[in-house]
């Protein structure tokens, strides 16, 4: 019988913090370039999530990320997991061909729908899954597949979203894809927080019943406060401006998952300066974390 | 997997404002047709109706990626109707319901959405038509599979290949969308800056009548591999007429010859040409070949 969840953990590295890109993000005029910070701040930074769609590849940071040889998770930016007919021939190459290029530590990425319709130009949008059992149950079949099809673990991630459909509380839905899945999480705290403000939650409502052990990796982004129609919401605009929510989930379950490998910091199309704050807040509380694991 | 179907539903209410508002308003008769559950219609009307508009520049975006690939299409149509709001409709038609909830790529659902307007009525002067039909076959050609390469003396028989098109229009067409396309294209904000923009000059069009009456040009559309896109070129007659056949059925090497003699060709010019238009790419090997109908 293959090894369980937390068997396969223990053979995971640990990663400590990283920052995010996706293709172009270095482009944005003052933008962090992720070497320069890695290099200048080695205790603060150790690991790249690469933002992947295949039809894209990788940027020139990506690339001399790579050539420097350090660390990298591929997040994918192009796969609707709860939708079989989206794993196609074609992009199940193109992804075995880009892990053989950037040889990541694992695969993650938002489990919602990417795209509309089929994988094409002008169809990406991000919006989170129906939170129902039977989405759940699909989801945790594509991830199956696709860590069977990769060789690597494969980790969903809580998408952000304005509209949330469906008789689960999100954390619900995600402790059935991990259990039927048998796999870990990428918790993304700014993405959850939002989630309990548009339910009128409490930013730490339902983690006291979710598997926390499950939690592989962790996201954390600034994001803005609007209105419309009096109706009151978050941009996850990735801005340094992380929100007082976002830090208490991650404060409070970072103290708690004991299978944590890895933080992100979402901050790539900011100035160094603007984001250090940030990180030195992060590479604090994992230092302090009882998930030693996480800890380079 | 009817929480696709919501999914769906979801994400046709974001992009068609006056949708979202009949679910809310007429629940019964606006979703009468979609794959829901009794709960799930429930979660659909039940949601907030705020949430699907805060993000007013969604369309917008989405009719970016569709200039960039119908530049002129969509310059024509916005000077045609006086404004871009048939471009924005599009988001509200059935065209674009089945890039949602059929699978159909957006550009070609656009492409059929140009076709559906440009059958309308308009001043026989307006190029839309013709020029819509010339960038819905680039859209159609970027999208299709390509075919496997194969030695030509192993092929028995041939079709036009998925990666080309070939279009009958009007004389001097082909030069005329070139002239357009370079002032779109120069337009200080990019193509949708051309889109908006009332006062930009495009270049007079030659007179000439429907493509029907006189049939004098063919431009082949083509998508070589290797190529960073497809490419538009005149095709000679003689050549037409054989891609044009090997577009309606499958051409045997038998066949190919036939038809290739009546335009002239030896046996060894057709064989050539056979090998020089597989190995190009417009030709595409077939299983088997048919035979053409006499005449």
């Amino acid at each position: 019988m293959a090894d369980s969840f937390f068997e396969r953990i223990q053979r995971i590295p640990a990663l400590g913090v990283g920052i995010s890109t996706e293709y172009g993000a270095g482009e944005t005029p003052g933008a962090v370039d992720v070497l320069r910070l890695q290099r200048e701040y080695p205790d603060l930074l150790s690991f790249l999530e690469i933002g992947v769609e295949t039809a894209k590849g990788l940027d020139p940071d990506a690339e001399a990320w790579l050539r420097a040889g350090l660390p990298t998770t591929y997040h994918f930016l192009d796969i609707n997991l709860d939708d079989p007919t989206d794993f196609t021939t074609a992009w199940l190459a193109a992804v075995r061909a880009l892990v053989r290029r950037i040889r990541p530590a694992y695969l993650c990425g938002d489990a919602g729908m990417w795209h509309f319709g089929p994988r094409d130009r002008g169809h990406m949008l991000l919006l989170p899954p129906i939170l129902c059992a039977a989405s759940a149950f699909d989801m945790a079949q594509g991830i199956r597949a696709l860590r069977t099809d990769s060789g690597l673990e494969v980790f969903p991630e809580n998408p952000p979203g304005h509209v949330f459909l469906g008789d689960l509380h999100l954390l619900e839905y995600f402790r059935i894809v991990l259990e039927e899945a048998d796999t870990g999480m990428l918790l993304d705290c700014a993405h959850l927080a939002i989630y309990q403000q548009l339910a009128g939650m409490d930013a730490l409502a339902g983690l006291a019943r979710f598997p926390l052990d499950r939690v592989v990796e962790m996201h954390v982004a600034g994001g803005s406060g609007r209105e419309h129609d009096g109706l009151r919401y978050v941009d996850d605009d990735h801005t340094p401006n992380v929100l007082p929510d976002t830090w208490r989930i991650f404060e409070h379950v970072v103290e708690r998952a004991p299978n944590l490998k890895a933080v992100v910091f979402e901050c790539e199309r900011n100035a160094i300066e603007s984001v250090l704050p940030g990180f030195r807040r992060l590479a604090d509380a994992v230092s302090r974390s009882p998930a030693r694991s996480c800890r380079r | 997997m009817s929480h696709s179907a919501t999914q769906q539903t979801v994400v046709r209410m974001l992009f068609d404002a006056a949708y979202a508002e009949r679910v809310f308003s007429a629940p019964e008769e606006t979703l009468a047709g979609v794959d829901l559950t009794v709960e799930e219609r429930t979660w659909v009307t039940r949601s907030d109706p705020r949430a699907y508009r805060t993000d007013p520049h969604r369309c917008e975006r989405a009719l970016g990626v569709i200039v960039e690939e119908f530049p002129v299409s969509c310059t024509l149509l916005a000077r045609q109707s006086g404004s871009v709001d048939e471009l924005h409709a599009f988001f509200a038609s059935a065209f674009f319901c089945s890039s949602i909830f059929a699978g159909r790529p957006m550009a070609l659902a656009f492409g059929d959405y140009l076709a559906a307007l440009a059958a309308r009525p308009a001043p026989k002067s307006c190029p839309l038509a013709e020029i819509a039909r010339v960038e819905h076959a680039i859209a159609q050609v970027r999208r299709a599979p390509r075919a496997p390469l194969l030695p030509a003396a192993a092929v028995v028989a041939v079709s036009l290949a998925p990666t080309a098109r070939v279009l009958r229009v009007t004389p001097g067409l082909l030069d005329y969308y070139g002239q357009c396309l370079a002032v779109v294209r120069s337009h200080p904000r990019g193509a949708i800056g051309a889109v908006v923009d009332p006062d930009l000059a495009l270049p007079a069009r030659p007179p000439s009548g429907p493509p029907e009456a006189t049939a004098a040009d063919a431009i082949i559309v083509d998508f070589p591999s290797g190529a960073e896109g497809p490419t538009l070129e005149m095709g000679a007659p003689a050549l037409v007429d054989l891609l044009e056949a090997a577009e309606r059925q499958t051409l045997s090497r038998e066949d190919w010859i036939e038809l290739a003699a009546g335009a002239g060709a030896s046996n060894q010019e057709a064989l050539e040409l056979w090998a020089e238009l597989l190995t190009d790419g417009l030709l595409a090997a077939a299983p088997r070949g048919r035979a053409v109908a006499d005449g």
